[in-house]
């Protein structure tokens, strides 16, 4: 007889017992959480209900370019969740542990919380000081689970995950899928934080890897940047020339309903990360204005 | 501020169970002396490492090559060995087989052994 795995298949029944409840997590970022929907039947109609935030248990694709606001958007999103009491694991693969929580000690002030919270709250997997983390990725998993298990984490950023196949992206796949598995398993909430590379379109959720991040987590948020360059540019988002305009995008979710169009995007002068109104909002008001 | 120690990967530890589990489907250490086939040993330790390499750690066949001193083809031949193929090889049945790498087909096999156990 061929092989069967039994335990793969199961009814819709069976399977919804298992099923989590659908909640958003506040993400800290102003204007992201309204962007996450859901649908109830409301006296016999389908009616849009807010989400409130990144839906738990989501595995998410932070891209974009360079200093568009994915490092930040993701520290945000810890930040919020300890101030609301979760322990949150923070494996930076890049920028050594201490810059990190320098920087996440500075952003608390910013959001108006508690410094201690990096302290209390955040733990840190540091690949950029142990290279192990980065290049052994079974090392990289025992670890996220021995942080996961001993301080009942339920958040997790990695910073990024490009780290894990920075000279080897054909097998970029094969390591997401790993990470993915993982953190589905283990009940986690993630921002994975992926690169782009020069060749890739700015507002895809294509990132060092082909679309093999994208495909295989619950969704993608696109950031990039616009310079403007001319006159029409300057008057549609209201900025001189020269100036930079950043962009965001929810490019699919798997779990739940979403905003789709391209929002403005702002960093402000305290290092915060804001989504602004949608470019369709911003034309229809200057069009308004021109009659 | 917590910063977690790694928790290192046990390879050695995997890839020798790999081992042992590939030299008890070759029929045991008493069989591989009576067929003469000790030489395979050095073979089947160097196919388990890269078995288990490719499979937990996602290593390329480049990286695999330099950790284990041999040559891509060779660990190509090895990760595309077919176990079935080696396994029909052993039981004697050598029609219309392809060649195929006798160490790989095995590692493969062990490494899928160890996992499912």
């Amino acid at each position: 007889m061929e092989d069967v795995v039994l335990e793969g298949v199961g009814t819709f029944k069976e399977l919804s017992e298992k099923a989590p409840k659908l909640e958003g997590l506040p993400s800290g970022v102003e204007g992201l959480d309204e962007l996450f929907f859901t649908t109830v039947v409301k006296d016999g109609k389908v009616v849009k209900k807010p989400l409130g935030g990144i839906p738990r248990y989501s595995v998410w694709n932070i891209t974009g370019v360079a200093d568009t606001g994915k490092s930040v958007l993701a520290e945000q999103f810890v930040l919020k969740q300890a101030a609301l009491g979760h322990t949150c694991i923070f494996a930076t693969l890049e920028s050594p542990a201490p810059f990190v929580a320098m920087g996440l000690k500075n952003r608390c002030i910013a959001m108006g919380l508690d410094p201690e919270l990096v302290e209390e709250k955040i733990i840190f997997l540091d690949g950029a000081s142990y290279s192990q983390l980065r290049t052994s990725l079974q090392t990289f998993l025992n670890t996220l689970a021995y942080a996961i298990r001993t301080y009942r984490s339920q958040i997790v950023v990695v910073d990024s995950v490009t780290g894990l196949y920075e000279t080897k992206e054909m097998m970029a796949r094969d390591i997401v899928r790993g990470v993915f598995n993982f953190l589905k398993k283990w009940h986690q909430t993630a921002l994975l934080i992926s690169q782009k590379r020069s060749g890739h379109e700015d507002l895809t959720a294509e990132a060092a890897g082909g679309y093999a991040v994208s495909h295989i987590v619950d969704g993608s948020m696109v950031l990039s940047k616009v310079l403007i360059t001319n006159r029409y540019e300057a008057s549609f988002y209201r900025k001189p020339v020269g100036e930079i305009v950043r962009l965001f995008r929810i490019d699919g979710c798997r779990l739940c309903g979403h905003d789709t169009s391209t929002h403005l995007m702002e960093i402000t002068d305290e290092g915060l990360v804001r989504i602004g109104p949608a470019l369709s909002e911003i034309l229809s008001r200057s069009s308004g204005k021109e009659q | 501020m917590r910063i977690v120690e790694p928790v290192q990967f046990a390879l050695d530890d995997l890839a020798m169970k790999v081992f042992l589990e590939a030299i008890n489907l070759a029929g045991g250490p008493r069989k591989l002396i009576e067929y003469r086939r000790l030489t395979w040993l050095p073979s089947l330790a160097e196919a388990a490492y890269a078995v288990v390499l490719a499979n937990e750690e996602k290593k390329t066949e480049e990286e695999i090559a330099a950790f284990l001193g041999m040559t891509k083809v060779s660990v190509r031949n090895i990760l595309r060995a077919n176990p079935e193929d080696v396994l029909k090889r052993l039981e004697g049945d050598m029609k219309g087989q392809r060649r195929s790498h006798i160490a790989g087909g095995l590692a493969k096999l062990a490494y899928e052994r160890v996992k499912g156990a």
